[in-house]
């Protein structure tokens, strides 16, 4: 089900009923659990079943590893068990075709496995979980009571996976975070202007940016690019950055603020990314909770940079081609976790822990231009990166062809795609007012008549919202 | 601050809508999905029209300007299915239904159907101009801006195109459909077809022109042959096919001057067909 169609609409609003009235607040969890399950069966219904199973397990292996002897085994079996499902129903197909194994049995089997929406969120939060449990992280209150009755802890951890505003694209909320949140909640702690900041700005990055920017962007992995000149080709390589920041920091803020609206407040996932001076800067700000979480459990237990500099670029790299990989069973995907290693590992080579990518001296001046120049490379770079995500390497290295051998030969750029750039331009002033946020211009026109912003953005989701389409990260 | 927000988002809606009354059916689609959109929603919402064209992109390039009383129901990336379910879901059905047989096996994802006929919305946009998609800002500020970037396509002749496209469309006209595939799409044709001539439409067949290339490729040819055996002309009227070379842009989308040809061939051949 998506968010921004009629069916979630009514599903949310007859949820927030049911969960709110008066009598009914010790049921408001069963109700979260019912409409998550609505929610999933919609488009996948036979998969809802790996969903609660996956759930239980989880549940089983945690409480087990908690609470019960052997806590190494049990937690060994909860992660165990999500890398397996992770592995058959996302990679195996990849594996059996990169393999040319379609032609055994097994590989024929592993091919026709469907892809389950949500897979990687759902077997990460349930690692998150096993491995807190594991390591005595859960919910002090939790761990200080007598041990919970098995069937409410089942039944919370059910809603920590199976949540629906997060289950199908984050963002990863670590258990320990998720299990203090669950109690009782009341209508009149809703902080509503929360709630309506994060769903109008979500809705028209989602509606307005993104569903209109992947109408022009859809032109890039055909052949036809190689026939458009280098503006217009520039043009449709930012815009499609612009459009995956939109629809993925869109669909995050959409789950934040209707997370919030049933009292639970779900991390930031984004946090202005483009606004990033370096690599590593970038990645503290896009995908924040992915980030975190291959930091936490991967990077760190590799060794992190305890080990001496090689280690720690080899550590790095293992981590973002491991990451890339998460996003999707395919080449491209690794090779796109490959180029931001890379880009992370040579920052480090070059530049250590400086604020800077790019440094031009310690004046005031050169700071800033610093700053500018550092800003405008790594928007560029990642920008670029992204053709790495969308489409096979033969195709991009194409595209970077006729970005350079068309310029000065057909017509630089086609007004065609002019509303690329008008579509650009909003991103472009989000970032910009987040930056400059101090100033006291900022505050006094901006902030201070930011519902005239927030009237206009509803205004727009509403005439002007591009065709209905998937999240881009729902596939992974 | 919500409420705030509000009375802003309805004061922009009403000064809106006075603007789109001075500046009424203006908007141009900016891009693909749009020009569906706008096609589409002015089918629905705007007067009724004595002939209308069913078709793919192919027909979609038909110039209506110099063509009296025809409307289109031709999509990019669409079907013919699309604009059959279009008409049909008007209350007024219009007298004759041109029908490109091209690609009239290929399915449907019902998507353009489903947004413009399914839901809210579309009761909406009947009451509410500014919710229908010529009216969006963008499409407006693709009038001031755009238009001359958007007209017809120039000249350009399959050879001059990089092997990879003519390879692409050939390769996209390799697929066939099996005998029991093709009898299943024919017969979702047919049934939407028979309930347009139950509500007193009459049906009219034609074949847009291609690429010398490709107009006799395997492919094509199972069309016709399909088509033939499943609307005989004893009770379909079927308009001549102009023979003529046409230049397309990609091997099956005419170039600029090849719809300017076309549509005034098919004006001919309206007038004296005499439908």
């Amino acid at each position: 089900m998506l968010f921004n169609s009629w069916e979630f609409v009514v599903l949310v609003i007859s949820t927030f009923v049911v969960y709110y009235l008066p009598l009914g607040k010790r049921w408001q969890i069963y109700a979260l659990l019912v409409s998550s399950v609505v929610f999933y069966s919609v488009d996948s219904f036979w998969l809802l079943f790996l969903l609660l199973a996956s759930g239980l397990v989880n549940a089983l292996s945690s409480y087990m590893a908690r609470y019960q002897g052997f806590p190494r085994l049990f937690a060994t079996a909860g992660v165990v068990s999500n890398l397996i499902l992770l592995s058959l129903f996302k990679y195996g197909g990849f594996l059996s075709k990169s393999f040319s194994c379609v032609d055994t049995e097994l590989g024929h089997f592993l091919c026709i496995l469907p892809l389950p929406l949500g897979i990687s969120f759902y077997t990460f939060s349930g690692i998150s979980l096993v491995v807190d449990a594991y390591k005595d992280r859960l919910n002090p209150n939790l761990n200080n009571d007598s041990r919970p009755s098995f069937w409410i802890y089942i039944r919370d951890t059910m809603l920590y996976i199976c949540f629906f505003p997060k289950l199908l694209a984050g963002p990863i909320v670590k258990s320990r975070m998720f299990f203090a949140d669950v109690n009782v909640k009341l209508l009149r702690n809703i902080d509503w202007q929360f709630v309506f900041k994060s769903l109008v700005v979500g809705y028209f990055l989602k509606m307005v940016i993104a569903d209109n920017l992947k109408d022009f962007t859809f032109w890039l992995p055909f052949r036809y690019s190689g026939y458009m000149g280098s503006g217009s080709l520039l043009t449709l390589v930012f815009g499609y950055s612009i459009q995956m920041f939109a629809d993925f920091a869109g669909y995050s803020l959409i789950a934040i603020g209707i997370a919030a609206l049933f009292g639970y407040r779900l991390p930031d996932n984004f946090n202005y990314p483009y606004i990033s001076k370096s690599f590593r800067e970038f990645w503290k700000r896009w995908h924040i909770t992915l980030s975190q979480f291959l930091m936490e459990y991967l990077y760190i237990s590799m060794g992190g940079n305890r080990k001496g500099k090689l280690r720690t670029y080899i550590n790095l790299q293992l981590t973002m081609m491991l990451g890339g990989l998460w996003h999707g069973a395919a080449w491209n995907f690794l090779m796109w976790g490959t180029y931001h290693g890379l880009c992370l590992v040579i920052e480090r080579v070059l530049c250590g822990r400086r604020e800077h990518c790019l440094s031009f001296g310690s004046s005031l001046l050169a700071s800033k231009i610093s700053s500018i120049l550092s800003m405008l490379f790594v928007f560029v770079v990642v920008s670029f990166g992204w053709l790495l995500f969308k489409l096979p390497l033969g195709e991009t290295l194409h595209l970077i062809c006729a970005l350079v051998t068309n310029w000065g030969k057909l017509s630089f750029f086609e007004m065609r795609f002019f509303p690329v750039l008008i579509y650009m331009l909003p991103v472009f002033f989000y970032h910009f007012i987040y930056l400059f946020r101090e100033k006291k211009w900022i505050q006094q026109y901006v902030f201070r008549f930011s519902y005239v912003f927030y009237g206009l953005m509803l205004f727009l989701i509403l005439t002007n919202s591009g065709s209905v389409s998937q999240f881009v990260y729902f596939q992974f | 601050m919500i409420r705030k927000s509000i009375i802003c988002f309805i004061l922009f809606a009403l000064c809106y809508s006075i603007l789109i009354a001075f500046v009424p059916n203006k908007g141009i689609g900016t891009h693909q999905w749009q020009e569906n959109q706008i096609r589409a929603q002015r089918f629905l919402y705007e007067k009724s029209f004595d002939t209308v064209i069913v078709g793919t992109s192919l027909s979609a390039r038909i110039l209506l300007d110099s063509l009296k009383n025809v409307s289109s129901c031709a999509f990019s990336a669409c079907v013919v299915e699309d604009g059959l379910r279009l008409i049909l879901s008007k209350d007024v059905i219009p007298h004759y239904v041109l029908i490109e047989t091209n690609y009239i096996l290929r399915p449907s994802n019902g998507e353009l159907v489903k947004v413009n006929t399914q839901g809210p919305l579309p009761l909406l946009r009947n009451y509410i101009p500014i919710l229908r998609e010529q009216n969006a800002p963008i499409s407006l500020i693709g009038y001031c801006f755009m238009q001359r970037a958007l007209a017809p396509a120039d000249t350009v002749d399959l050879e001059r195109l990089h092997k990879s496209i003519e390879n692409r469309i050939l390769e996209d006209n390799t697929h066939f459909l099996t005998e029991k595939m093709q009898k299943g799409r024919m017969n979702v044709i047919m049934s939407l077809i028979s309930k347009l001539e139950k509500r007193g439409a009459k049906i009219v067949l034609f074949e847009m022109p291609l690429n010398d290339s490709l107009r006799h490729i395997r492919s094509n040819e199972q069309t016709r042959n399909v088509i033939i055996r499943m609307f005989p002309k004893d009770r379909y009227i079927y308009l001549p096919n102009d023979t003529s070379t046409y230049l397309t842009n990609d091997g099956e989308h005419l170039d600029a001057e090849g719809q300017r040809r076309y549509s005034h061939f098919l004006k001919v051949v309206l007038a004296t067909t005499s439908l």
